[in-house]
This record gives structure tokens, sequence and C-alpha cells, in this order.
């Protein structure tokens, strides 16, 4: 299990974000990608031979840890590399383009 | 585009640049390009930093979240002089920071020699730099290994593990195996054991001679001797609670369950460094660390025209560059790892004098120590010729650790197998552009990070050619991916970007 590391540790507020409609805990200032481990979830995405991708470098490099975020409501979902892209309140994460809100 | 931090500094407090938007644009905030900045400071001068995480420090010193706060952070001795250059800089008022931006293309001014434009991607936007002096300080990433299971979600590089652990303040899980050639999988595993983890073993690919090896330079030895015994007593707390540190063994294989690794197979290689599958072990885990060296990030250096060299155990395709970090094209300058892996401390060096190199050029007076910076560089680059050395996967274990069915590109799916097999069948191919035109390895989103130093090796020994004389993938702008959407408009940098709040 990925887990919070809290000994002398002190977050700040936490809240709700959603990965592919499940809604999840995450803290202020956490990476996308920290917060899914947390919530023990470690496939981000499904690479192009299908088969489950998750993190891998961690800094920006490999685009393994790609997810599309929604933001504000009229928003069209953005491909991002959640080991960089911090979380945001009420944040809607997919592992897979949401076809429908790509329709404008 | 999420804003960095609140305004601490007014924008009448940074200088203004001479032209352009900036008199110095440093790109990474690493300790190179930290060190660089400390230097150049002093004088009145725009200095822009640009990197992509949200906080400086680069990898070695990746800071927490400012709405964290962690006391007790980084307690080693070994990270003072970096703390102490990532605090001295943050503090330092006259910067224009631009964190959370990804320099994508370089281009020199074709109107004036001494201008660079720079392109900086935030949240799908682009927008324009233009500086006088740029200094490059990306820094490196790990190598890549490719085995059976390496793309399994869990296994990561040992570093990943490290940066969740350092910045994130997480577990990347609590039943772990190290798998490597680099002595940071045991800084990694000992940082992570004493914060509850279990670790199933560290496994060291070289024979316990070759990682004796480093101490057969006595000058590397006596200088690095701190660092040593650093490493000694992390083997020893190790070996005290059980956790086998294991040389001549690798991994063999990880399986997946429940959508991330839950097993994996290790196994002792013979003499010629294959895997000798009859003495498999099998250990149940919920996340590997993979710690093979490092590889140099001179993509944006190498769109830019300036000239590199191919190092095999030093970085790869690196910048070539002399002691002041002075590259093939004027007011361009490569520090740190992008001139070879030599560690963070020669880093803060090569900052130093890529400094004072450029106040030199600019009839600026540069603080002292410039002779024991140089002194220092050298020091520190022979004990990572040592241990670069050391590192070094051993001959033929590269070659049997993936299968025909291990996936080369990671991206585009494409395995060695049948890479190996199109190759085969184009033995007068005289380039690694060729083979990525061939093969498709290396158009995928990485750009061929993960994936060109295992396919560089196996079109060398295919074609025969050396990897030197194959060359890199061409570096082309973007040097980063950047969506279709964001060229519809490169506005140009604002001349007060996002303000870095020093100190939270």
């Amino acid at each position: 299990m990925a887990e919070r590391v809290t000994k002398n540790v002190v977050r700040s507020e936490s809240f709700s974000i959603f990965f592919d409609g499940k809604e999840l805990k995450a803290f202020e200032g956490e990476t996308i990608a920290a917060a899914l481990l947390t919530n023990n979830i470690f496939t981000l995405r499904d690479g192009i031979d299908g088969q489950p991708r998750g993190l891998f470098c961690n800094m920006g490099v490999c685009y393994e840890c790609q997810v599309h975020v929604v933001l504000g409501k009229n928003e069209p979902p953005r491909l991002v590399r959640s080991c960089l892209e911090p979380v945001q309140r009420n944040m809607q994460v997919f592992s897979q383009p949401d076809d429908s809100a790509t329709d404008r | 585009m999420r804003s960095t931090e609140n305004a601490n500094t007014s924008s009448a407090a940074l200088p203004s640049a001479k032209t352009g938007n900036t008199d110095i644009a440093i790109i990474g905030a690493g300790p190179a390009g930290l060190a660089a900045a400390r230097a150049l400071s002093q004088q009145n001068l725009r200095i822009t930093i640009i990197d992509e995480q949200p906080r400086a420090g680069g990898q070695i010193l990746r800071q927490p979240p400012s709405s964290f706060k962690v006391s007790n952070w980084l307690p080693s001795s070994s990270y003072e002089r970096f703390r102490k250059l990532v605090s001295d800089v943050e503090q330092t008022p006259n910067i224009d920071w631009r964190l959370q931006h990804s320099a994508v293309a370089m281009f020199t001014d074709p109107y004036n020699a001494d201008r660079k434009t720079i392109w900086l991607e935030n949240a799908g936007n682009l927008t324009e730099l233009k500086a006088d002096t740029v200094i490059l300080a990306q820094g490196c990433y790990e190598r890549p290994f490719a085995f059976p299971g390496w793309t399994t979600p869990g296994v990561m590089g040992a570093g990943a593990i490290q940066t969740l652990f350092k910045s994130q303040q997480i577990l990347a899980g609590s039943n772990l195996l190290f798998a490597g050639t680099h002595p940071l999988q045991l800084i990694v595993a000992d940082q992570l054991l004493q914060a509850g983890a279990n670790i199933k073993a560290v496994l060291f690919a070289q024979p316990l001679s070759r990682a004796l090896g480093i101490l057969k330079t006595p000058m590397a030895f006596m200088r690095q001797w701190r660092n040593l015994t650093q490493i000694a007593s992390i083997i020893m707390r190790l070996r005290k609670q059980d956790v086998p540190v294991l040389f001549s063994h690798s991994i063999v294989s990880a399986e997946a369950g429940n959508g991330r690794v839950a097993s994996a197979q290790y196994a002792p290689l013979t003499q010629s460094g294959e895997p000798d599958n009859s003495k498999t072990q099998n250990v149940d885990v919920d996340c590997v660390g993979l710690c093979f060296g490092f590889l140099s990030s001179t993509e944006l250096a190498r769109q830019a025209g300036a000239a590199c060299h191919w190092d095999k155990n030093n970085g790869g395709w690196i910048v070539s560059t002399n002691s002041y970090g002075e590259t093939s094209i004027p007011n361009l300058y490569a520090v740190g790892e992008l001139t070879g892996q030599s560690g963070g401390n020669a880093a803060i060096d090569k900052g130093i004098l890529c400094a004072q190199s450029i106040l030199r050029h600019r009839d600026l007076v540069g603080s002292e120590g410039e002779t024991r910076s140089l002194r220092a560089a050298k020091d520190w680059r022979i004990f990572a010729r040592a241990l670069n050395k050391m590192t070094a996967p051993p001959p033929r274990f590269l070659d049997t650790a993936a299968t025909k069915n291990t996936l080369l590109c990671r991206c585009e799916c494409i395995s060695h197998g049948d890479f190996i097999d199109e190759i085969e069948r184009s033995k007068n191919l005289k380039t690694m552009d060729s083979a990525k035109l061939l093969t498709r390895v290396g158009m995928g989103a990485c750009q061929g990070r993960q994936c060109y130093i295992n396919a560089a090796r196996i079109v060398s020994e295919i074609v025969g050619a050396p990897i030197s004389d194959l060359g890199p993938f061409a570096a082309q702008a973007p040097i980063k991916p950047v969506p279709l959407g964001a060229f519809q408009q490169i506005r140009p940098a604002a001349d007060q970007a996002c303000p870095h709040a020093p100190d939270q």
C-alpha cells in the first residue's frame, strides 16, 4: 500500500478530487499522481498496447503518468503529467479522454 | 493556469534587462542553475529562472509543497550545502521566477547574434522569452532498464520513489524491491526502511569486486570519505534489519495483480552477466525501484545546435563545454549533469564557474572562489569517473535482461524482438534517426528518452557502427510535447511573470 508519511509532516487542507468519477481525498499541494497513489490507484491509463500504465519517472520526462483533467464546468479536458500537476478542489481527472467534453 | 505563489517582490525590485525580456535565462533550478544564479545575483542583472517543478531545488533537493510543514526535512549532512544554496537563492530579491514552465525550444535570434528566444510552455500556453545569455541546467533522468514486466504500474525509478518520499511525503509502497547498479538505490531503500517500509532486497547487477573498485582510486577515496562512510553505514543498517543486499543479482521479471505490481523474480547473474534461471527467487512486492544510472537531458541544447558528444557511462549524449560551461554557441552555457554525470556538488562548482565567465564577458567582477571551484570541479570529476565505471551495467547483462516480447519503446509499444527483426533486415542503416523512421521507436510522447539508449545499443551491435557514429535521435522543437492549440498564439513573455514567494 502506498501511504502518506505523517511523522514530522503537517499538511494543509484536504478536499475531494475525482478520478474516473470516483471521489477521492487529496491534500493541497499534492500532485495528482501522489494523491492517486495514496488512494491505491496505480493504473493511470492504458498504453496503446492496451496494458495498464502508471507512474514511472515522477519528474516529467517519461509521459507515462498522463491523465486528462477538467477544472471548470465548461472547460475542455487538458492532458497533463500527473506527476507535475497539483490537485485542485473538485478537479475531475480521467484515465481516458472523455469524448463528450471534446465535442466543441 | 495555476498561478504560482503570491507576489512577495514588486516589479520595481527587479532590474530591467538591457534588451529583450531578460539578461540571463537559467533553465533548470537544480544545484547547477541555482549556483550560477547566486553568483550572478550580486550584479545588477535581470535573471530569469525557469523550471517545470513548482519549487526550486531540482531533483536532489526536490522540496515538499509550500503548503506542507515538514520538520526535520532531509536531516543528513550531505544535503547541507544544497539546502543553503536553495535558501539563499529563494531569498534573493532580484530574480524573475518562472516555475511550472517547460522550456520546449530555443532559437538564436536571426537579427541579433547575442539574443536567444526561448519558448516556454505552461498549462497548454506558449510564451516567448528573449534572453541575451542562456544557461542550460536541466540535469538528468534515470536510465531506463527494460525487463519483462517493466511497464507494470508500481515499477518505477528509484529516484521516483525517492522524490515521492522527499517531496510528496509518500511511501510509494510497503513491500519494495530495488534493482540496479547505482548506490542511490541504497540511500532510497534506507530512507524508506527508516520510514517503516519493508525492503525485500537491494540488488546490484555488478559483482562486489567491481563495486569495491572505487576504493582502488585512492584520490577519489580520500576526498569522498564522507560519501563512502555514509554508504557503508546504510549497508550495515540494511543488513541489521535483514534486508538482503546482493551483488551479481538482478530482477528478472515483475507481474501485476489488481492493477499494480504484485510480485517479482530475481536471480543471481552468471559470470557472463546472464541470469541463472535455476536459482530464481520470488518475492511479493507492491513497488519496484530501478536504479541503473542517469542520462543527461541535453535535448534543448541539441535542438539549439550546441555541439554534443557521446560518453557512454557519463550521461550518454552530453554537451561539449570547457571548464566554464561555454558551449559551441556564444552566450549559451551548459552546466551540471548536462556536461557529464558528476553529481550535485560538482554541479554547484560548475554553476559558479559559468557565472564567472558570464561576468567576465560583461566586464563585471565576479566573487572569489574561481580557483577553488576549478579545483573542486576537477576533484568531483575524478570521483564521478570512478563511480560511473563502478555503476556501469556488466557486459552481456543488458543483452539478456529483456526477452523478445519485452517492450523496447514503451510509448509506441514496440517489442525488442520486433525491433531487432526490423534492424536485422536493414543492416545498411547509418543513423539512429533512420532506425526511428523505420520502426517508430522514439516517436512517442517521451521522444525517445525511455528507449534511445537501449535501441542504440542494439542497432550498434547489429549494423556494426559505434553509437557515436549513429548519433542521437535528432532533437526537434518542441523538445517536450505541446498541444497544437498552443501554437495559435505564442505570447511574448510578460515582463513580470509569476513571482515566487521565497519563504513558506
